[in-house]
């Protein structure tokens, strides 16, 4: 009897053992505070600030082994950049808007216009993307949200028109205009704008509520919340779509209807999926094998954008309020492997400090989305201290 | 989180009241006495499981809904085995001995039965857990007691619960990849 039961118990601890390196790693959330999470997201702004390049760009990747900055540029991350330095000053760090207007004063002297439309086009390659307008539009919502500051108001909707421009019938959106035909690229879509649009859209229904930006904004999103998965192709539904979920929080709580908040917590779930498996990554080989690489901060920075916006829905509407707790965990969690991933300040190293490094090498939007994360957090715990 | 219904059907098909009863070898009135003490033991250890469970899963900085995902593997590996050959894995002789190990403990309260009952009570209020593991033991023990079936009814049945319990380790691994 005793030698069955040993055999037993060792094999019951060899499994055990198994399931402790693979399936329930422990899963590890650093402790933070509001202090933490502004601190760290306005290091990731001083960055951002200091990347800036004399013609209104930023440094767009930075190798730490070689000291050395990167080449490549692309014009979405530089306006999802500008727009992540408005969240910082909206969060009330107004010493940010001179970086955040100096990247934007790039987009503005490159601008296709057509009647009643404006956009900003890739000066490299002439390419006029969804994306890049989307996010243009966002950042002149938060530079507005930020300053009051209207003088902006007419520009934000010629780009608005030029997004409608784009919208299909069924609120799908094409991602890519053609400046010879002057029309939209038929047939061209994109994973990530079209949550960008519906995004940008949004925030001008609430800026501008009587200028009929409600339709456009209610037609894409219930495309996303219905057919943009099966769509755009996605062997997993739903994408794990930030901006989707940035733009539902923006939405008044009575127009969201039941499809918006079963997508929102089927978005919820993903979230939440994904960030219990990071917790479980550390930086080693051994958890690279067992648990995939630890995603670099334009990833988890997403992540946290998009529990972060699912909050601000589950705090005020009841259809997702039994997953706020769990939402805030999640989006808490994050931002604590955030902060204690955020290289530290070294001396003499301007493109080091404040940013997060991935196999040796930071890209400005793994500052954008941290930052955007970092300040959706601090919106939740300020809620906790209330 | 998982509801009333699907705790106590998990339970019910990972202890395996038909695979328990395969288990079983004495005859006459010590069978009965063997079906009681079993399930005296191992409704104990699957209780004792649940009232630990919140500490368990606690200690090892996981959240519920992944511990859910490592027991709907162990059980989902439980029920292939059970599905496959029900009558392999252990034996009890005669004496009363037996009932302790191997019938109390590992037939019903089996790896995979701790790992459910862990895996709701980090879920859920301890008390229903804690009815679903009486209510399965009880069964298993009855099972072990009763003379009836053992060699034409009781393989079947227990490679039929084998699937299910298969089945309900898929419903568990999905709700644990699924909840936020």
């Amino acid at each position: 009897m005793f030698q069955a039961a040993a055999g037993t118990i060792l094999f019951w601890a060899l499994g055990a053992a198994l399931l402790r390196i693979t399936v329930i790693q422990s899963e590890l959330c650093p402790a933070v505070t509001v202090g933490d999470v502004h601190e760290a997201a306005v290091e990731a702004g001083l960055w951002l600030e200091r990347a800036g390049l004399p013609d209104g760009r930023y440094t767009y990747e930075y190798d730490l082994e070689e000291k050395a900055v990167q080449p490549g540029y692309n014009v979405v991350r530089h306006a999802g950049v500008t727009m992540s330095l408005y969240q910082l000053a909206a969060a009330g760090e107004s010493r940010f808007l001179a970086a955040a207007d100096w990247g934007l004063d790039y987009m503005e002297e490159n601008l296709l216009r057509g009647p009643g439309w404006a956009a900003f086009q890739d000066p490299r390659n002439g390419r006029t993307s969804l994306g890049a307008n989307s996010l243009l539009l966002a950042a002149l919502s938060h530079r507005r949200l930020a300053t009051g500051d209207d003088s902006y108001d007419l520009l934000m909707s010629e780009v608005g028109t030029f997004l409608m421009l784009l919208q299909r019938d069924d609120g799908s959106m094409l991602s890519e205009w053609d400046p010879e035909t002057v029309a939209p690229r038929p047939n061209v879509t994109s994973k990530y704008a079209t949550g960008e649009a519906f995004w940008a859209f949004s925030l001008m229904d609430t800026l501008f509520p009587a200028e009929g930006w409600e339709s456009p904004a209610d037609l894409t999103a219930f495309y996303l919340a219905t057919e943009r998965d099966e769509a755009e192709d996605f062997a997993f539904p739903p994408w794990a779509d930030q901006w989707a979920a940035y733009g539902l929080s923006q939405m008044p709580s009575d127009a969201l209807t039941d499809v918006h908040t079963a997508y929102a917590r089927s978005l919820a779930e993903r979230f939440g999926f994904l960030m219990r498996v990071e917790s479980r990554r550390r930086d080693s080989w051994l958890s690279d094998v067992l648990h995939g690489r630890q995603a670099r901060a334009a990833g988890l920075g997403t992540w946290v954008e998009g529990l972060g916006s699912l909050w601000l829905i589950a705090d005020r509407h009841p259809a997702l309020g039994d997953l706020k707790d769990d939402i805030r965990e999640r989006a808490v969690c994050g931002a604590g492997l955030l902060v204690s991933r955020q290289q530290l300040p070294a001396v003499g190293e301007d493109l080091v400090g404040g940013a997060w490094f991935t196999e040796g090498v930071t890209r400005m939007d793994d500052q954008q989305h941290a930052l955007s994360g970092l300040l959706m957090v601090e919106q939740i715990l300020k809620a906790d201290s209330q | 989180m998982t509801g009333w219904w699907f705790e106590i059907i998990t339970m019910a098909v990972a202890v395996n009241g038909a695979g328990a009863a395969l288990a079983a070898r004495s005859t006459g009135g010590e069978r009965i006495s063997q079906g009681v003490l079993a399930a005296i033991i191992g409704g104990g250890v699957l209780m004792l499981a649940a009232l630990v469970g919140d500490s368990v899963v606690d200690g090892l900085d996981v959240e519920p809904e992944s511990f859910r995902t490592a027991a709907g593997i162990v059980m989902a590996v439980q029920g292939a085995r059970m599905a496959w050959d029900p009558a392999s894995t252990y034996r009890s002789g005669d004496g009363i001995r037996f009932a302790i190990v191997p019938l109390g403990w590992p037939v019903i309260g089996n790896a995979a039965a701790i790992m459910a009952a862990i895996g709701f009570s980090a879920d859920g209020p301890d008390s229903r857990i804690f009815a679903a593991s009486v209510l399965a033991a009880a069964v298993a023990g009855a099972a072990i007691a009763q003379p009836f079936g053992r060699d034409n009814v009781a393989p079947g049945l227990a490679r039929a619960l084998g699937a299910v319990l298969i089945a309900m380790a898929a419903a568990l691994v999905v709700s644990g990849v699924r909840d936020v």
